[in-house]
């Protein structure tokens, strides 16, 4: 029997019509939804609020960079822009040639927040040479806390190897603990990107941001090592450390990176400790027999000539300097010729 | 919300309801013993902490001083870039030695390295603070090489200063004069203990090798005897000096030279010097201008502006002697073409003349 | 009546309130929070600036599992691993409370069992009615024994604590790490200081650590924690062989639930929260029940107590319910599992992968397949994230998620010896760093070597490309370096002259840390690589006949 419309009723069948005012509210608000919609979609790219992505590209990740600041600070009169530390305990080399360079104080005032850069980029005993003194850390962290009664200390490297087994083992982590500073490790989100006017390479490259944060003075603080690419591993290549992202790319093109480094941060002072020289098998060493014990500390507001005087002194290797220097020369970091501006405290 | 579902919970919605109503002594006794127990299981975590110790996990440095291998790899030397088609018929690659001669290379000696060449922009990179002396004296080119022989090494640096006086100048700028100098036709040098320093024309050499044993001694003195053949430029060993030396058998510590203001006057350059040889302050000088015409108004001008302190005694065209008015002493200077030569503070005019005759009979036989 | 201290005594009256906090069933809380905690903190402090000297493998070596099963396997007990002992006498005397009381994987499985059961009653106490599955863990128990005792362990895919701390470790611990990372990020860009979210909680100054395959290993886990809304407490029921171990011990227990049939009114209201499934309502099932104490609690005519007392064969079931038929099906499984898993040929002397390195200390690859439990604490301890568990294609089935080492992620640091340090069962013997680099009494022995590096020319740049680079002769460690240069001058193809450092190996000096391939800038496909061959700790895997540099002096 075919069915028709009303044969069945079901009593609890209510009809429930849509009135004027409940069809124009659902309407207005389709509309409206449907308005939104369009135009987020349609609007084009440079209106407001717009989501419209014709070349695709818009959603491409951009990455915000930062720049450093120049840590230099004018040396007072007359004091030479490289001074040699000679004799004693490493900690007198160390307070004479920063006495020769004008005194700690001149440089840094209270109050500061200090970024102390050592090379700690390998896993190995203090004596070996591949990683910076200890026991001038722990003097120069010291001097900065009570000689020049600075806010904080910070000490920060990206190592090559296990980051806290290098801190650790290299005595770098028990001086710092010691003497009052704070170690920053890198870690996932420690990096950003630094943008460098006038640098080829790392014009913009990944840069351990987070222990430069509000930091007002940098100093670094080297050891003096062979290097078979690159002849030797002084002052200025030390900033290496301080770079991320796939920096084992720039050994293709090691003087051009080196001299890059130089104008990428601008340090208050850069130290360099010449008492464990690594001479061969650099820049690893491992071998006591690949270290040359030195007396020299020296300080420097020029690091070019202060890697020159090094790398003919300490290191022995004569005037035929590492090309990096000259390039570091050309783009204004410092001058190779030491001559007549370095003092020699004995 | 009402009437919400046992589905739409999302976690256990019952409270914790103990039904029971006894408890028992040893219950109450165990639990407290139980918590004490796991405090000191706790407290014996803690306790096996310890402070972290990096010698731990590492090795005392005097194990390694014990331990210490000694690096007794062989490595092999620098393979150098060698233009396909150069190499020489024996078997032997040509090297490239620019200007020096080839024969520095042989015998075992080999090239450690490439020539290495620096003008007067990048001196300073390969000499640094030295650099500003020779540019002082005309310095135009370097070439350096190192030669080698198993551990011995010798390394050549050959100057040009373009002009021999700048070479001499530099040579006793340099302190040379004060050392024995040997002289090898047209050379002069002095030994070291491990190569030699000197002069060749415009060129000005150093060799040194790195130790004093007999074949790097051997090495730099045949390295000397081949320098003498470099051809020289630069106008060459100007002609006073060489008949001072070779003519008049003048040592070569007893030769000076003034480049300028030569007895104070500022028109007379490049002036040789040597003693008379009596015994006195009297000296012998010998000048050779651009031109006769050049030497005679130099000439000229001379015995004027001597004349003021010096009384006349003869004054002709080419030739001039003069008294001090107080000295006493005698200055004569006479003309050859382009050549003025003289003597200055002879005892007497007889020695004067004496002396300017010896000088014109070399002159003649040059 | 003079009370026996043993003799559950009843108090007509009951004790103060503030006694009754200390009922056994919140003592067990507190136990279970305490050995959980315990547990995080050992997976914590199992980390290179963290280890001194905290009893990080305890646990694992508290295990009587591992313990029992590595004497089979080897026929010796290593170092700590008599500590299980400890916990079969515990057993012994309150039956299986290890599974309540200690477990962290059980208190895992019940809290979140707990959280998200929204059952109402009768199904509550339904589902803690005994199930027919639930033999399943004896089997599973014995086919594993029998395995071990052929040289093959396989105990850790299942074992409770190994489990866990493999889950923990390799995906808990880096995802974790990983959120907070981001988190640190975001909020350090807005300008706050991020705080503790900046240095990463379980693994501080490495970056985000990976481990390859941790999907699986982390599915598993989710999927096992998932099951508890099927099936409260499914592993432990079902697939636990600890459990199945402790259970066949507890029809020895001294004390056990004992239920007063005199006052029992069959209310079935014991089981709303019972953890075992172990039908405390009837005859109780001793090698299930997981001395969880809630039904003493559930009871409202207290006829439970938890007592010293026989086991009347009337009111319990002593024994798992495994016959003789099943005992000797699973007998035979285990038989045939063996020479399945091990006939793999995957991991022969004469066909094993390249990419299976054993960490530093690790014994000969049979040996130490009898002795790798998987519980990847070493991976764990591991400050260069290098260790990675083993997929199928290194090591086969039989060595899934045993420790290799993947130099592409890290590399071995010279002087670490971490995770010969936290193996529980000897598979990384524990070594120190002169053993480590052949210094001291091991002079004469020389460094352990973990492969040879190889060169692919093909791929390196200045071999191939004209292109400077050795960053591999760089980071080399051994003194002198094992990776050498040929130093060549050529003109390139652009007409530059170009000095050329050519690397190549000298594998006497070569230990195989691998940081040269870590470090090499050809990332796909390394141009420099380590291939175990070579490897100190196996004879039949050994490269050179003599060390040159050796043989001289």
């Amino acid at each position: 029997m075919p069915r028709r419309r009303g044969d069945i009723q079901n009593p609890d069948y209510v009809k429930d019509t849509l009135d004027r005012r409940s069809f124009l509210k659902k309407s207005a608000g389709l509309a409206g939804l449907t308005g939104a919609a369009a135009y987020l979609g349609l609007a084009p790219e440079n209106w407001p609020l717009s989501l419209k992505d014709i070349t695709g590209r818009r959603s491409e990740p951009t990455v915000e960079s930062f720049r450093l600041t120049d840590y230099r600070v004018p040396p007072p009169p007359g004091v030479k822009d490289v001074v040699v530390g000679r004799g004693g305990t490493v900690e007198q080399r160390l307070a004479k040639a920063l006495d020769g360079i004008g005194g700690l104080t001149h440089y840094i005032k209270p109050g500061d927040i200090v970024l102390v850069k050592p090379n700690v980029a390998f896993d190995r005993s203090p004596n070996l040479g591949a990683t910076s003194n200890p026991e001038t850390m722990d003097r120069l962290i010291r001097m900065l806390l009570v000689d020049c009664k600075v806010q904080e200390v910070r000490v920060a490297d990206n190592p090559i190897e296990s980051p806290s087994d290098c801190f650790v083992k290299s005595g770098i982590a028990g001086a710092v603990d010691q003497a009052g500073g704070r170690i920053y490790l890198p870690d996932s989100n420690a990096f950003r990107m630094l943008n460098t006017p006038g640098a080829t390479l790392i014009e913009n490259w990944w840069f351990m941001h987070r222990p430069l944060t509000n930091v007002d003075k940098v100093i670094g603080i080297a050891p003096v090592k062979d290097h078979n690419l690159c002849s030797a591993s002084m002052g200025i290549k030390n900033w290496y450390g301080l770079l991320g992202g796939r920096r084992n790319q720039f050994h293709q093109d090691i003087h051009e990176i080196v001299s890059d480094l130089s104008i990428m941060i601008r340090p208050t002072l850069t130290i360099l400790d010449g008492s464990n020289i690594l001479m061969s098998n650099g820049p690893t060493g491992g071998d006591p027999s690949n270290v040359k014990k030195g007396d020299a500390v020296m300080v420097a507001t020029d690091p070019v000539a202060q890697d020159a005087w090094a790398f003919e002194h300490l290191l022995e290797r004569g005037t035929d300097y590492p090309e990096y220097l000259h390039r570091s020369e050309e783009k204004g970091s410092g001058r190779v010729d030491w001559r007549g501006r370095l003092e020699e405290l004995v | 919300m009402a009437g919400r579902k046992q589905d739409d919970k999302i976690l256990n919605p019952l409270k914790r309801k103990i039904l029971r109503r006894r408890f028992s002594t040893a219950e109450l006794v165990f639990g407290p013993l139980f918590l004490v127990l796991l405090v000191l299981v706790g407290a014996w975590i803690v306790l096996q902490k310890n402070n972290y110790d990096p010698g731990e996990r590492d090795i005392a440095f005097t194990q390694l001083q014990e331990d210490s291998v000694e690096d007794n790899l062989y490595r092999r030397p620098v393979e150098l870039w060698i233009e396909p088609g150069t190499a020489l018929a024996g078997g032997v690659p040509s090297v490239d030695l620019g200007i020096l001669p080839s024969s520095l290379v042989g015998e075992g000696w080999q090239l450690d390295g490439r020539l290495e060449s620096y003008d007067a922009s990048n001196l300073y990179e390969k000499i640094n603070g030295a650099a500003e002396q020779y540019l002082a004296y005309g310095f135009t080119e370097l070439n350096y090489v190192t030669l080698a022989q198993g551990d011995n090494f010798i390394t050549l640096e050959l100057y040009d200063q373009t002009s021999f006086p700048n070479v001499l100048g530099l040579f006793s700028a340099q302190g040379g004069g004060t050392h024995e100098v040997k002289k090898n036709g047209d050379m002069f040098y002095f030994t070291t203990p491990i190569g030699a320093i000197g002069g060749l024309g415009n060129y000005y050499f150093k060799i040194s090798g790195n130790n004093e044993s007999d074949p790097v001694v051997e090495k730099a003195m045949s390295m000397v005897q081949e320098l003498a053949a470099l051809p020289v430029s630069g106008g060459g060993i100007p002609l006073p000096y060489r008949m001072l030396t070779d003519r008049l058998d003048v040592a070569f510590k007893q030769i000076s030279y003034i480049k300028d203001n030569a007895f104070q006057y500022d028109f007379l350059t490049e002036f040789w010097f040597a003693p008379l040889g009596d015994g006195g302050d009297a000296r012998i000088f010998l000048h050779q201008a651009g031109s006769a015409d050049e030497a005679a108004a130099r000439f000229g001008s001379l015995v004027e502006e001597q004349a003021y302190e010096y009384e006349l005694q003869v004054n002709e065209p080419e030739r001039a002697v003069l008294q001090h008015e107080y000295l006493k002493t005698i200055f004569a200077v006479s003309r050859r073409g382009d050549m003025i030569y003289g003597v200055d503070g002879a005892g007497d005019p007889a020695a004067a003349e004496a002396a300017l005759a010896r000088i014109e009979e070399v002159m003649t036989g040059a | 009546m003079t009370p026996n201290p043993l003799q559950i005594q009843v108090q007509p009256e009951g004790p103060p309130k503030v006694l009754k906090k200390f009922r056994l069933t919140n003592v067990r809380i507190v136990s279970q929070a305490f050995f959980f905690a315990a547990f995080i903190l050992a997976v914590w402090a199992t980390w290179t600036s963290r280890l001194g000297g905290y009893p990080v493998s305890r646990f694992l070596e508290m295990d009587p599992l591992v313990g029992l099963s590595t004497a089979l396997a080897t026929g010796y007990v290593y170092r700590f691993l008599g500590w299980g002992l400890i916990l079969l006498g515990v057993t012994l005397v309150f039956g299986r409370v290890f599974c309540n009381w200690m477990c962290p994987y059980g208190t895992l499985h019940q809290f979140i069992g707990w959280l998200v059961n929204i059952r109402k009653h009768p199904d509550r106490w339904k589902s803690n009615y005994y199930k027919p599955i639930y033999f399943l863990k004896y089997t599973i128990l014995t086919v594993f024994l029998i395995m071990a005792a052929f040289g093959s362990l396989q105990i850790g895919l299942l074992d409770p604590i190994c489990l866990m701390y493999r889950s923990l470790a390799t995906a808990v611990a880096p995802a974790s790490d990983m959120l907070v990372g981001i988190l640190g990020n975001k909020v350090d860009w807005v300008g706050i200081d991020p705080g503790l979210l900046d240095p990463l909680l379980f693994a501080p100054g490495s970056q985000n650590r990976v481990f390859v395959g941790s999907f699986w290993i982390g599915l598993f886990l989710a999927s096992l924690v998932g099951m508890n809304l099927v099936i409260p407490r499914f592993f432990c029921r079902v697939l636990c062989p600890l459990g199945a171990l402790l259970g066949v011990l507890s029809r020895y227990s001294l004390f056990r639930i004992n239920r007063d049939v005199h006052k029992c009114t069959d209310c079935n209201l014991c089981l709303t929260r019972c953890e075992g499934a172990s039908d405390p309502q009837g005859a109780l099932r001793l090698s299930e029940c997981f001395g969880c104490m809630n039904c003493i609690d559930d009871c409202p005519e207290d006829a439970l107590s938890f007592t010293m007392i026989g086991q009347d064969k009337k009111q319990v079931v002593p024994g798992p319910e495994l016959g003789r038929r099943r005992l000797v099906f699973s007998g035979v499984a285990g038989l045939l599992a063996y020479p399945f898993i091990k006939n793999d040929g995957v991991n022969t002397n004469e066909n094993y992968s390249a990419d299976l390195i054993r960490p530093p200390g690790s014994v000969e690859e049979s040996d130490f397949l009898s002795k790798c439990i998987k519980c990847d604490q070493c991976i764990n301890a591991c400050p260069t994230n290098v260790l990675q568990p083993a997929t199928m294609d290194e090591a086969g089935f039989e060595g899934l998620w045993t420790p290799v080492m993947n130099f592409n992620i890290g590399h071995c640091q010279l002087k670490c010896t971490l995770c010969s340090e936290v193996c529980p069962t000897g598979a990384i013997r524990k070594i120190t760093v002169e053993e480590k680099l052949g210094k001291g009494d091991y002079a004469e022995i020389g460094a352990i070597s973990l492969g040879t590096a190889f060169f692919d020319r093909g791929r390196c740049l200045p071999h191939a490309m004209e292109i400077p680079c050795v960053v591999c002769e760089e980071v080399c460690p051994t003194s002198p370096k094992a990776i050498q240069t040929v130093d060549v001058e050529a003109k390139n193809v652009f007409g530059e002259i170009v000095m050329l450092n050519k690397p190549f190996m000298v594998p006497d000096l070569c230990i195989g840390c691998g940081i040269c391939q870590t470090e090499c800038p050809v990332t796909d496909s390394r141009a420099v690589y380590v291939t175990p061959v070579g490897e100190t700790r196996s004879e039949e895997r050994r490269l050179l006949l003599n060390k040159r540099n050796q043989a001289e002096a």
